[in-house]
């Protein structure tokens, strides 16, 4: 599969099907770079799908944005196009809110959404395997600022994964807080909560 | 770049996603963290994340003859459950009152229990969130039968008021005057029936209109459900004799009775069970036969609440040997619907798990109790919903 590494800030996207013209559009982040994506990926993008709604803007100007590094960007890109792919492996008009005991799908279904789940889950497992705290946070930054509710989610959920079992003090460092109970406050809530202190890992 | 603060949404969006005990630990963060686990909009908002996950199984058990209480949690990546880990519950230092069984679970968190005193006819309830670890003892019944009148404390329900965010607990009592006859079914003998009602808010008790089921005898302990804001029992209407379901909306605070499907072709069965479940958002009842050695389990549903005709028989499980008998309170057979899952509870104290569509039985473990004997098994999510202040 394509650009499963993203260090290459400028990938060339394009994977053209033969005989067939991709449209894409043109983005260009803050730091000045230039992506040019596929229009179905850069749909995906809440902010992105709107400009180009509102405005009857042509599809050849670049869209700037300016709160999106070149990095962030394409990684963004990266999840996306993934995502798609990874949907369009299941047949449409399958209702995602039957449970197993409802089991109306016919077994092709039933077995494309459960590879399309495996899969899902592999490239999710990955694609954050190697970023720091502070690369994620970008990437949540980034993924706010474009709507893209599925990328956030993801996001959250696997940021919430990351810190569930860390201390305060590791939670302060990460979301940049500074405590303001007074050291004997701290103490007592401490006490009264001891049983949620145990067991948390070592910062 | 440089330290990269995340907006309060995203923070919320996270902060929501954690489990309790995080949610505890942080909340010496700050302030306004403090403050902010305790708002209402976010502990909505933290349980709606935590229902989406599959749910953990609660086990009520014995050990050395000493009630216990066991959590297994659902893995994270399988459909499995990890060990359990017995909890601690505190609700009565000493040995007068013990506890008997889980009540209900609403869905939200929050948990009733049931316990007795020694010598006693009326059991006593405990509200309870084990995740944060908080409980309520609910006051005694304020009822008084003069001693020339014989009771029995028959059935409870536990559930949740959606309109005033409160909850409540119902218990219905049967009354006859003594005259002498030791069997209460018998039918020489008139049976009242009183219904008091609970509500945490007020923290009293008070009394409520059961017209509807005078005629129907009310079988407590016996495999109930909580759906739609309503509790379920089985029953038996005194005239007519046959079953029934016997339900009780927690808001308005008004019992009904919903038809049970035909049985007739399962007259085959030597001894016919029945236990009340849910599936699917809908009422269910699982029909078998507790005396065959391999069981067949028959799982009706009814899919529009309150159409007798609209009962079909969905699943026919089995044959499943190695489940030798199911035991329950009042012997009734514990089984738990979850999903694509069955929860049985065998007569061994093992709690089954029987995975529908691999069908394939696994046995829930228990850490380090070699000992524990379950009797009832329910599906439970965890919230930081307080119940007392």
């Amino acid at each position: 599969m394509a650009n499963g590494e993203n260090q290459n800030p400028n990938p060339n996207p394009i994977e053209a099907t033969p005989g067939a013209a991709a449209r894409t559009i043109t983005l260009k982040t803050a730091d000045g770079e230039i992506f040019e994506v596929e229009e179905a990926v850069a749909m995906e993008f809440g902010t992105v799908k709107s400009f180009f709604e509102d405005d009857a803007v042509s599809a050849t100007k670049p869209m700037p944005l300016p709160n999106v590094s070149g990095s962030a960007l394409s990684r963004v890109i990266t999840y996306c196009r993934r995502s798609l792919e990874i949907r369009s492996m299941i047949p449409p008009a399958t209702s995602e809110d039957a449970t197993a005991a409802e089991a109306v799908q016919g077994e092709g279904d039933l077995e494309a959404e459960k590879a399309a789940k495996q899969e899902r889950k592999e490239f999710e497992a990955e694609f954050l395997k190697d970023e720091s705290n502070e690369d994620v946070k970008e990437l949540i930054l980034a993924a706010n600022y474009l709507n893209i509710k599925e990328l956030l989610d993801f996001l959250c959920r696997s940021v919430a994964l990351r810190i569930q079992n860390k201390s305060v003090e590791y939670a302060r460092k990460f979301f940049g807080i500074e405590g303001d109970y007074t050291p004997e406050e701290e103490a007592q809530i401490r006490q009264e909560y001891a049983w949620a202190f145990e067991g948390v890992d070592e910062d | 770049m440089g330290r990269s603060e995340l907006p309060e949404e995203v923070v919320d969006d996270i902060l929501s996603r954690l489990p309790v005990k995080s949610l505890k630990r942080f909340s010496c963060l700050n302030k306004s963290w403090y403050t902010r686990f305790q708002n209402s909009c976010f502990i909505t908002k933290h349980h709606h994340h935590s229902s989406q996950k599959n749910p953990s199984i609660l086990v009520c058990g014995l050990e050395s003859r000493k009630r216990a209480l066991s959590l297994h949690p659902a893995k994270l990546d399988d459909d499995n459950f990890d060990s359990g880990i017995i909890l601690d519950t505190p609700f009565f230092p000493g040995e007068d009152i013990k506890l008997q069984c889980i009540m209900g679970a609403c869905g939200n968190g929050v948990i009733c229990m049931q316990a007795c005193t020694r010598g006693d006819h009326f059991f006593s309830f405990v509200l309870w969130n084990p995740a944060i670890r908080e409980f309520k003892v609910v006051p005694a019944l304020p009822v008084q039968f003069p001693s020339n009148i014989d009771y029995q404390h028959t059935a409870s329900g536990f559930g949740y008021d959606h309109n005033s965010n409160d909850f409540k607990v119902v218990t219905i009592l049967t009354y006859w005057k003594f005259t002498g006859y030791s069997l209460i079914w018998d039918p020489r003998v008139i049976l009242y029936k009183q219904v008091e009602v609970y509500t945490l808010s007020t923290d009293s008790w008070r009394q409520v209109n059961c017209d509807t089921i005078s005629d129907i005898h009310v079988f407590g302990g016996c495999c109930e459900i909580y759906l739609n804001g309503a509790y379920h029992w089985s029953g038996r209407t005194k005239e007519k004799d046959y079953n029934i379901i016997v339900s009780f909306d927690m808001s308005n605070e008004v019992f009904g009775t919903l038809s049970m499907p035909d049985l007739t072709d399962t007259s085959h069965f030597n001894q016919i069970w029945q236990a009340l479940a849910v599936l699917g958002n809908c009422v269910a009842l699982i029909v078998y036969n507790i005396c065959a050695p391999e069981k067949i389990f028959d799982i009706w549903v009814v899919h529009e609440y309150g159409v007798k005709e609209s009962w079909t028989k969905q699943y026919v499980i089995g044959p499943l040997s190695g489940i030798r008998k199911l035991v329950g309170p009042a012997n009734s057979g514990h089984i738990l619907l979850l999903g694509d899952k069955i929860l049985l509870v065998e007569d061994k104290g093992q709690v089954v798990v029987y995975n529908l569509n691999a069908q394939q039985i696994k046995n829930l473990q228990v850490t380090g109790h070699p000992l524990y004997y379950a009797t009832q098994a329910m599906a439970y999510v965890e919230s930081l919903v307080s119940i007392i202040g």
